[in-house]
């Protein structure tokens, strides 16, 4: 365990991404198992979450009718849930060896439903800036993701390549940088009980996903409390989630001498 | 509920020192609009002179008159941090007097003391990574006095 820990680090610090194993497996399972209740709320979901997700471009729902069906789970999953918490007792180690004890988790957890063909995906971008470069990305693939159902991420080196080709690119350029990216970005293939921990700072790229079934992940930020903050802030975009025992104690010894209230 | 039944109602206070990215027309729909989240409408607004930022001459002089309303809401909170610390202290104030405090920008409301030494931790990591910015007028004053 101590030796793949290891690793994941190692790897995380040398290509700026890292797949990790969850903890606690039944938090992710906490997780499925509530957004496909809640998807159940709103149509026949049948009795098998992985088969419903892998299955839902099936039902033909597109258009402003999946974002409604989108928001509809996401306001149910919202109410049930803390996904931040739950996310975070999932990975709980990695986390805490990545971001420290004072932890700050973004306040709104991203639900993507892709489907297959589906062409409207985020172009090629980075997360930081405007991000923080302290903060981490968990993206966590609710079904097995392989081939163009995942996500494509550049490393560190292909990322200063591609931002390097970009600012000598000029507008008729960005194309064939944008196709090198396409081209040098290493496929993340990642199963249900894992999440690809990525550093904001990568490009990264969501293929149109060719494959035959539906991609379902969930997307999520962390970063310490006390690390510089990107223009995405605390507490607008980010929440405190943890305080060590340390920094508890100094802001309790803070708040008695502004409130008074020793 | 100083409103009727099922309308409350609340004073806003505009942030001058974002009017040159986000005039007033704008703040007024997003407080506003903060407004309808909590069930209310805005009846009446101030802005403090950009020199008194961290004082709120204006709305502590308002405060003062004792107005029929529910509570406040400010465009962002760093309306309360353009001192060298957040003013804990006159959000106690507000508070005490009965009034709630919302803040648009960060969706965050604060109606009690008890949620205000909640929220402690929030605001102090706040002051952490705000505090003498470049929008700070205080700390323009002292960059200026040092020039």
């Amino acid at each position: 365990m101590h030796e793949l820990k290891n690793t994941f680090l190692n790897e995380f610090r040398e290509t700026g991404f890292a797949i990790a194993h969850a903890d606690a497996l039944d938090k992710l399972e906490l997780i499925r198992r509530t957004l496909f209740e809640e998807a159940g709320n709103l149509c026949d979901a049948g009795d098998d979450a992985a088969a419903f997700m892998n299955e839902f471009h099936k039902r033909e729902m597109s258009g402003a009718e999946l974002n409604d069906f989108r928001m509809a789970i996401i306001r149910g999953f919202n109410e049930r849930l803390d996904a931040g918490e739950v996310i975070f007792d999932a990975f709980q180690d990695s986390l805490l060896r990545l971001v420290g004890p004072d932890v700050a988790v973004q306040k709104s957890c991203n639900i993507v439903i892709q489907q297959p063909g589906d062409i409207d995906v985020s172009p090629i971008h980075r997360d930081a800036p405007p991000n923080s470069p302290f903060e981490v990305v968990l993206w966590i693939p609710l079904v097995d993701c392989y081939g163009t159902k995942g996500l494509s991420l550049l490393d560190r080196k292909g990322t200063n390549e591609v931002i390097a080709d970009l600012r000598v690119a000029g507008k008729d350029g960005a194309d064939k940088v944008y196709e090198k990216a396409r081209r040098i970005g290493h496929r993340i293939e990642a199963s249900f009980g894992t999440a690809c921990f990525f550093w904001t700072g990568l490009m990264h790229v969501i293929p149109v996903n060719e494959e035959v079934e539906t991609r379902w992940s969930l997307n999520i930020r962390y970063k310490n409390l006390f690390s510089p903050q990107g223009a995405k802030r605390l507490p607008d975009f980010f929440r405190i989630l943890r305080l060590s025992p340390l920094a508890d104690l100094a802001i309790k010894s803070e708040r008695e001498t502004a409130m008074d209230d020793r | 509920m100083i409103g009727n039944a099922t309308m409350k109602v609340f004073y806003s206070s505009l942030d001058m020192m974002s009017a040159a990215t986000m005039p007033s027309r704008l703040q007024h729909v997003v407080i506003g609009e903060m407004a309808a989240r909590l069930g209310g409408t805005v009846s009446f607004y101030v802005a403090e002179d950009p020199a008194f930022m961290y004082e709120q001459y204006t709305l502590r002089a308002r405060l003062a008159l004792s107005p029929a309303m529910d509570g406040l809401i400010f465009l962002r909170l760093q309306q309360f941090a353009y001192g060298d610390k957040i003013d804990v202290a006159f959000m106690g104030e507000i508070l005490d007097m009965g009034y709630e405090i919302h803040f648009a920008r960060e969706n965050l409301s604060i109606r009690s003391r008890a949620e205000l030494k909640d929220c402690f931790p929030t605001l102090y990591a706040f002051q952490i990574h705000e505090g003498n910015t470049g929008e700070n007028p205080l700390y323009l004053q002292h960059t200026t006095t040092d020039a």
